[in-house]
């Protein structure tokens, strides 16, 4: 009678037992939270220069703080039958008079946390159009030394680029530097791959997800303001930022440069390793790491 | 059904326990059934590395980690194409910087901007329960066994090229009519012209400002004040007044204890004093003894003899992994070599170079040699030792190489297995 009672609490105790164990789930408090995007408080929708201000401030020119022009080379991708056009390169605020003006692909060297405005023509697609985009540099890489050129970051504009700012759109580019071990085998493709995203996302956070984003590039309808009004000040200035042309392109713009004589002229300085910097006389003299990565 | 119910029935039991024991099983299988339903299982498969057979492999696409068939694979791997070395000096230090290359500190800072085989990232590599864990891409390990019968793993040196690559998010707005459209249609003037200027202003505030049935009260009526205190006395001083003066009862001050605190302390004072005194002579008592001693020793003419036994040092695997550039763009080819020694002694069994590759690095078929630094043009063919490669996806978008000697590899035996890999 007794062995009999036990057995059955026995029995009953072991139901209670499994009951407990297969109707357990883990408490959702638990598990972490996913698909939840990070907040990010800047933004490719932002004004220009206001990334790169915060990136200059961050110290992304290199540590200790210093300027540093990372090469930048503009590429134009199907704009015409050999991928034609010119690229015009707009320093230190002297609008057009202080440009320089180059085939494409052409690279020069542009600071890091400025931006800059730069001019694209004479596209055998688009004969007469020319747009101005503008160039935020907001990060840097860092080459072997001496070979900053050979490894440029790359900014393509496309004939269907061109087109969707001629209709009134506003084009947003955020070029970045993919992660390798995300970079899933994909075959480097020309032009470069573009991911399209929703009008709404936040380019400058998709491109920082899954890479580090270098390069912000807007490009529009807007056209230039006539020459020596003072739009055209704040148009081709861009922050009054320096360049560095490399040495074809220099030759160029001493050649015009070196006819003018109004005050405040461009002065050019060339290095052995053949860069040479513009700048203004008419403002304090910038000093220049030359040749450091 | 008899399996289950022979859990918790005996089949020699009574019809009674039968009953019981189905009934038992009618109520368990749909607790198990919603019990499992109702548990998170990851269905994801850990990264785990198994031996599956010869010559198959498999990859846990989330982590990178390649399951490696332990055993041998000489029945689907292809052999590599051998090749006759020079006379190469025998390796005995591998520097852990690996030789030449970009600054490690840059690529450790920066490691998007180069490609990077070799070396063991993340989780190490390891083995549990006879599975190998951690052989992540761009891992490059190589595992052998000694004469002892002891398993080694030995990662490699890493490898960086430098090859930034590139893309772009674009996004494409109409910002001008997107923004009238949204912020000025509705809101501003249906919430401020009518409810606020026609229907609130003129009804509530006049009818509300008139009191009417306020009354006040001005005076009191029935106010009564009792101004004098009658009862109140104070105690102006005190009655008594006790204070004891002398202290009849406490003797223990006027005991020895006191004193002796008293003179201890003007003891320690004065021996700090002196001691401050004393500082810059610092007077110090030495004393030694000097004591003779004679040794007397005698000289024995003894002769040993014994036979030298050479212990050869076990057998040790060095591996160094090399690019022929530092730098690379998109579809150039680099050429790796990988160079493995044994620096023991004794030979070495079962070695193997597992060779993890990174997504940006795409191999190019049949470029694989071996070369081994005992052999020659002399060597006679069926002399010659050899290797096999096995190539397989990784799933992470490149290749695992698995290199094996097909021979136990001698001491002081080294070799040097080439590959190429095109840059994407």
């Amino acid at each position: 009678m007794l062995q009999g009672f036990l057995k059955t609490i026995v029995i009953r105790g072991a139901m209670v037992v499994l009951v407990l164990l297969f109707s357990w789930t883990v408490p959702t408090s638990a598990q972490p939270p996913s698909g939840q995007a990070a907040y990010s408080p800047l933004s490719a929708r932002m004004p220009p220069g206001v990334v790169g201000s915060w990136s200059a401030q961050a110290g992304r020119s290199g540590s200790p703080r210093q300027m540093y022009f990372q090469p930048v080379e503009v590429r134009l991708v199907e704009t015409g039958p050999s991928g034609g056009g010119r690229v015009t390169w707009f320093a230190m605020g002297r609008g057009r008079s202080g440009s320089v003006s180059e085939a494409a692909p052409h690279a020069a060297g542009l600071m890091v946390g400025a931006t800059y405005r730069v001019g694209i023509s004479d596209m055998p697609e688009f004969p007469g159009v020319t747009v101005y985009p503008t160039i935020e540099v907001i990060d840097r890489l860092h080459p072997p030394l001496g070979r900053r050129y050979e490894f440029p970051i790359p900014v393509e504009l496309t004939g269907e680029d061109i087109r969707l700012a001629l209709q009134g759109k506003l084009v947003t580019r955020v070029v970045f530097l993919e992660e390798p071990r995300l970079a899933a085998g994909n075959e480097q493709t020309r032009p470069m791959m573009v991911h399209d995203l929703n009008p709404r996302a936040n380019a400058l956070s998709e491109a920082d997800r899954v890479g580090r984003p270098m390069i912000i590039l807007r490009l529009g309808s807007r056209t230039a303001p006539i020459e020596g009004s003072p739009e055209s000040v704040n148009f081709f200035n861009m922050g009054r930022q320096p360049i560095e042309l490399t040495r074809p392109a220099i030759s160029k713009a001493v050649s015009r440069i070196g006819t003018r004589s109004q005050r405040g002229a461009l002065r050019i300085s060339g290095t052995a390793s053949g860069t040479v910097r513009i700048r203004s006389t008419g403002r304090p003299m910038l000093q220049v790491a030359g040749g450091a990565r | 059904m008899r399996l289950p119910v022979a859990a918790f029935c005996h089949p020699e039991r009574s019809e009674g326990s039968h009953r019981r024991g189905l009934k038992l099983l009618s109520i368990l299988v749909p607790l198990v059934a919603c019990g499992c339903a109702s548990v998170p299982f990851n269905t994801q498969s850990p990264a785990v590395e198994e031996t599956l057979s010869a010559g198959e492999f498999s990859t846990g696409s989330e982590t990178g980690t390649v399951r490696i068939a332990a055993t041998s694979v000489a029945a689907a791997a292809a052999r590599i194409r051998p090749v006759h070395l020079p006379a190469l000096p025998r390796q005995q230090q591998v520097d852990p910087a690996g030789p030449g290359g970009p600054d490690p500190a840059v690529v450790e800072e920066f490691p998007d901007e180069f490609v990077i085989d070799g070396g063991d990232r993340g989780n190490p590599v390891h083995y549990q329960s006879y599975l190998r864990y951690g052989v992540e891409t761009e891992d490059t390990i190589a595992e052998y066994t000694d004469d002892e019968g002891n398993n080694h793993i030995l990662p490699s040196n890493r490898v960086a090229l430098y090859a930034p690559r590139f893309a772009a998010v674009r996004t494409v707005q109409l910002p001008v009519a997107g923004f009238g459209i949204e912020r000025m249609a509705a809101s501003h003037r249906l919430s401020r012209e009518i409810r606020v200027t026609t229907r609130e202003s003129p009804q509530q505030h006049k009818q509300q400002e008139g009191a009417v049935g306020a009354r006040v009260r001005s005076r009191a009526s029935g106010l009564l004040v009792d101004a004098g205190s009658a009862g109140v006395s104070r105690l102006l001083h005190s009655g008594e007044h006790v204070k004891l003066i002398n202290v009849f009862g406490d003797t223990g001050d006027l005991v020895a204890g006191r004193m002796d605190h008293a003179d201890m302390a003007r003891l320690a004072r004065s021996l700090e004093n002196a001691a401050a005194w004393a500082g810059d002579e610092s007077p110090r008592a030495t004393a030694s003894t000097a004591a003779g001693q004679s040794v007397q020793s005698t000289p024995w003419v003894n002769s040993y003899s014994g036979v030298e036994v050479k212990h050869k040092e076990i057998g040790e695997l060095k591996i160094v992994k090399l690019a022929d550039r530092d730098s690379a763009r998109s579809d150039d080819v680099v050429l790796f070599t990988l160079r493995f020694d044994n620096v023991g002694e004794r030979p070495l069994s079962q070695v193997r170079i597992i060779d993890n590759l990174s997504p940006r690095l795409d191999y190019i078929e049949d470029s694989a040699t071996l070369g081994f630094t005992d052999e020659d043009e002399k060597t006679p063919a069926d002399k010659a030792r050899g290797g096999r490669i096995t190539v397989d996806d990784n799933e992470q978008g490149s290749m695992v190489l698995v290199f094996e000697l097909d021979e136990p590899l001698p001491g002081g035996v080294g070799g040097v297995i080439t590959f190429k890999a095109r840059v994407r």
